[in-house]
């Protein structure tokens, strides 16, 4: 629900901006607990997985995710809000 | 190796490398002039943001890898966590920069806090303490690289001339004031510079995907092959693990490089101060992450077979980007790596001594000179020269400081380490920038105190060591303590061990910056302009209804004062085509106009704050405008915090009052059409009536005629002459209504010219001779000589005269009749009174004498004088030509009709209609 605090004076509608925010915010929170302990624990601690080391794998597949979320929350509001 | 160590091949291709670049920024500036901007595309701005790449990623990363795992990746996975934010937090930052014409993150910061100057000079003083060794860093990485290529060694220090260092330092020093002090621009944009930076962060990319494809696919057998042979040492297996102390590190590194994504001076000036397009931060939050996952790829395994191929202890980690291509013979590709580390190099030492010089310039330079020798810079009319030197000394300056501190001290540090030094000291900025945009409650003095604080600890805890390190300071101070108290270890404070250099100084100077911050701003009570500041920052994003910075000037200042003002810093012509441009956007004659408003003074002071930075345009602006600077009343208006609410109920409130303002006035339009309609048929009832009134008398006396043949003659004519009369009010009042009807459907033609209204009365006068002579009623007339000029049409103003002065004669008693005509001017109007000596009009009619077929008077005993409607006409052209008409009397002592008219400047040579 659009309220008054999100209120903002460009062409894009307060709808399409606080969705924007909180699909990145939901890909931030998502990279937070990639890439930070526990989880980082979990693979930190050695081994390979189909001849490539796992905590290498791990980290640049879950970056690549991440890349992967923010381009799909970027490029929703840019298709129906106008975002180039 | 002979082609490429000896003759001129490298510098010649160093040197044609950035000449290119140079027409690129060319190129940039000429089509920004021409407004075809090269680089308004979210891809060329994601590109200026890799900038963040530097040699320290182009070689340091490997090093780091080949040293310590996955630790050099972190520094890439902060930024990208922080582009998550970016929406939020970097989109805010750009539109305040905007709004304010920032021109760095010295004056973002002394902006915020109520233009503060202190602040903007102290943000000023940490960077380019704490950037010194990042720049340092950028030299030894290239001249290094460049030591590789040609063989020499660079262990032993050369002298200064020979020094390869101090020339990429030379070189680097010409090429930043070409690329960022070519001129002064009020908007502080660098577009060629932008556009250059752009193309090096796609060299840096494409060489370095190169080199990685060249190394695991032409050195080894893809990735398998390299991983296999990896496992066969197991001295390596802990480059793929992370343990629980390393996570520490992991972490603190991780949050440290998303702080300093948007605090590094270079990172502020292309993400922000560069930034063409608001909408270009949506692309940039993937695409940039998207490049550091690009560059990173081939990180670890070159790195790897560095180790593996590279006898240990033979070439420096940091170097085996350009080693491994060379030890296999591929000058080419190694020539490329050089150029690829060129582009992360110069890219850096660009834009951030571009950066530095605009903050010392603007932040700290100009501000002392303004205190100190405010009479000598007062008598210089061109000063954006005097700043394009300030500027380029700076850069000089901080390019030859980097290089004695890689050649002092730097060569005891590798490159990750010199440049997590600069991270955390720009990492200091972060707890103000961000509580600047989103706490109003954060004071200047609380961003004093927690930067101050957070500086010192970082200047003891990484500055001190580095210092007792490369031997300038005594070790005994990092082992024991200083003065051997154990717990002021540098590196150990208060007993806190266990944790690797950066960590512990990231956690000790956020602790001190964060608390401090928090609370001396809790502790201590905003100024009226930070209160107005802070409001303008954090709520950037709130549509306002005046320009709350307008409300800051209350003074008065003249326009040529302040194009005068302005043009001294950015050049005349520039300062006037800007104005120029701000009339014509908000309509304004700025020749006509003496007096500017304070919309106008906020804008030249955003010019200015443009060449000069926020704090110096207030000092500037304040000694040409005169007057109390801020309104309380307009600091109390901004402030309430409960503002935005009350406002929204107030939107609220004026939308139902507006819908209840509508429905009265449909009540009101339905109202008046009713009245219309009844009058409509009074008019008809009355005018019917009055028709019947003189042709019944008519009808009377002409039968009278015809049925006594035998009439004496006297009586007959007398007859006759009331026919004629009668007949001459009924031509009268048939003219006079339709005369009124025209004017009422606004049917009339008027002629309006400038008109003498003296000479108009005068014709009046003259038409209504006769009507004295016959009443024998007294005309006094108090005309001045000179003309008086009003715009109107001449015969409707004397059909107004004459309806007046006969209306006069009309009621005056004969004989001891008089009536007084007065002509005056009283300021901008031109007053016509006539008065009479007549019966007077009582109270009640004073307003409605003026209505149509009204008479004063009992009809039904006297007979009526007149068709009631001359009154009624003389009101209708008196307003239509924007004057007024009323009556002033008291009953019994005869009555004065004033008319008012605006009027025209007399002309001097008599122009007015005669």
């Amino acid at each position: 629900m659009p309220t008054p605090s999100q209120k903002s004076g460009d062409d894009f509608t307060v709808v399409q901006y606080s969705r924007l925010t909180r699909r990145l915010a939901a890909v931030f929170v998502l990279a937070l607990v990639l890439f930070h302990p526990p989880l980082m624990t979990i693979f930190g601690q050695g081994g390979q997985i189909g001849g490539y080391p796992l905590l290498f794998a791990y980290l640049f597949a879950s970056w690549a995710a991440v890349v992967v979320g923010l381009f799909l929350a970027v490029r929703a509001v840019g298709r129906d809000g106008g975002v180039d | 190796m002979a082609a490429l160590t000896d003759g001129w091949l490298i510098p010649t291709a160093a040197i044609a490398y950035l000449s290119l670049l140079f027409g690129i920024a060319y190129v940039g500036d000429r089509r920004a002039e021409q407004g075809r901007s090269l680089i308004n595309s979210p891809y060329v701005y994601a590109l200026s943001i890799a900038v963040y790449c530097t040699s320290w990623t182009f070689y340091g990363s490997v090093g780091r890898a080949a040293q310590a795992g996955p630790q050099f990746l972190p520094i890439y996975i902060g930024p990208t966590l922080m582009a998550a934010l970016w929406w939020v937090v970097l989109r805010k930052i750009v539109r305040i920069a905007k709004r304010n014409r920032i021109t760095s993150i010295a004056d973002f910061i002394g902006s915020r806090y109520g233009k503060s100057r202190l602040l903007g000079g102290l943000v000023t003083v940490i960077a380019i303490i704490g950037i010194v060794p990042y720049i340092s860093l950028q030299l030894k990485a290239i001249a290094a690289s460049y030591g590789a290529l040609t063989g020499q060694a660079l262990l032993e220090p050369q002298p200064l001339l020979t020094d390869s260092a101090f020339h990429v330092a030379v070189l680097l020093a010409v090429f930043s004031i070409l690329f960022g002090t070519r001129h002064i621009d009020a908007s502080e944009h660098h577009e060629g510079m932008v556009a250059a930076v752009a193309f090096e962060s796609s060299v840096k990319l494409v060489a370095f995907l190169a080199v990685g494809v060249f190394v695991v696919y032409g050195l080894f057998d893809g990735f398998g092959d390299l991983f296999a042979r990896a496992e066969r040492h197991p001295e390596f297996a802990r480059l793929f693990t992370l343990d629980g102390r390393a996570q520490i590190s992991w972490v603190a590194v991780t949050l440290l490089s998303a702080l300093v994504i948007v605090c590094l001076p270079r990172q502020f000036q292309v993400a922000v101060v560069e930034n063409v397009d608001e909408r270009h931060v949506a692309k940039a939050i993937w695409l940039f992450p998207a490049y550091l996952l690009a560059i990173n790829v081939f990180v670890l395994p070159i790195a790897l077979a560095g180790v593996l191929s590279l006898p240990a202890g033979s070439v420096h980690p940091d170097l085996y980007v350009l080693a491994l291509p060379m030890v296999s013979g591929a000058e080419s590709m190694a020539l490329l790596v050089f150029l690829g580390g060129l582009s992360a190099g110069t890219g850096m030492v660009i834009v951030e001594t571009v950066a530095l010089s605009t903050m010392a310039c603007n932040d700290l330079i100009m501000p002392l000179l303004l205190r100190w020798h405010w009479a000598g810079l007062g008598r210089r009319s061109d000063l954006s020269r005097l700043l394009l030197l300030i500027r380029r000394l700076t850069i000089v300056g901080v390019v030859m400081l980097g290089y004695f501190y890689e050649r002092l001290i730097g060569q005891a540090f590798s490159l990750v380490g010199i440049g997590l030094m600069s991270f955390a000291a720009a990492a200091q900025f972060a707890p103000v920038l961000l509580g600047g945009i989103f706490w109003k409650g954060a004071t200047r003095r609380g961003a004093l105190a927690g930067l101050s604080a957070g500086f010192a600890v970082w200047a003891y805890t990484l500055l001190l060591p580095s210092l007792a390190l490369s031997g300038w300071l005594p070790h005994t101070i990092v082992e024991h303590g200083p003065f051997g108290i154990a717990l002021l270890r540098p590196q150990e404070l208060f007993g806190m061990s266990g944790l690797d250099p950066i960590s512990h100084a990231l956690i000790w100077s956020m602790l001190a910056n964060v608390g401090s911050y928090l609370l001396v701003s809790l502790f201590t009570e905003p100024t009226d302009i930070e209160r107005v500041q802070a409001a303008l920052f954090v709520d950037v994003f709130r549509p306002a209804g005046h320009s709350a910075q307008a409300r800051a000037w209350r003074g008065t200042a003249t326009v040529s004062d302040l194009v005068a003002l302005v043009g001294r810093f950015v050049g005349i012509e520039r300062t006037q085509s800007a104005f120029a441009r701000y009339a014509q956007t908000h309509r304004l004659d700025l020749a006509s106009l003496a007096q500017a408003d304070a919309d106008l003074v906020a804008f030249a002071e955003r010019l200015l704050a443009g060449a000069i930075g926020a704090g110096s345009a207030r000092v500037m602006l304040a000694s040409v405008v005169k007057g109390e600077t801020l309104g309380l009343s307009g600091v109390l208006e901004i402030l309430d915090e409960a503002q935005q609410v009350i406002a929204y109920s107030r939107q609220l409130q004026a939308k139902s009052y507006e819908l209840e303002k509508t429905s009265a006035e449909l009540r009101a339009a339905n109202e008046r059409l009713q009245q219309l309609d009844r009058l409509k048929d009074d008019f008809i009832n009355t005018v019917t009536h009055e028709l019947r009134t003189p042709l019944t008398s008519i009808r009377s006396f002409s039968e009278i005629l015809r049925d006594n043949p035998g009439l004496p003659m006297v009586q007959r004519q007398e007859f006759l002459g009331i026919v004629i009369s009668e007949s001459e009010r009924l031509t009268r009042l048939v003219n006079q209504v339709l005369d009124l009807a025209k004017l009422e459907a606004g049917a009339v033609q008027w002629t309006i010219t400038q008109v003498d209204m003296g000479a108009v009365v005068r014709a009046a006068i003259e038409a209504t001779g006769s009507l004295f002579s016959d009443k024998r009623v007294a005309l006094v007339a108090r005309l001045p000589e000179q003309p008086l000029p009003i715009r109107g049409d001449r015969d409707r103003l004397i059909q107004v005269a004459i309806n007046l002065l006969s209306n006069a004669v009309k009621f005056c008693p004969p004989e001891k009749g008089r009536v007084t005509v007065t002509l005056e001017r009283e300021d901008d109007r031109i007053r016509l009174s006539i008065a009479d000596n007549g019966p007077g009009i009582p109270d009640w009619a004073k307003d409605v004498v003026f209505e149509k077929f009204l008479q004063v008077g009992d009809t039904m005993t006297e007979k009526p004088q007149g068709t009631g409607l001359g009154l009624a006409i003389c009101r209708h052209i008196v307003v239509h030509l924007g004057g007024r008409i009323w009556v002033e009397s008291a009953a019994g002592q005869g009555a004065c009709f004033r008319i008012e008219l605006p009027a025209l400047a007399p002309v001097a040579h008599g122009a007015a209609v005669a």
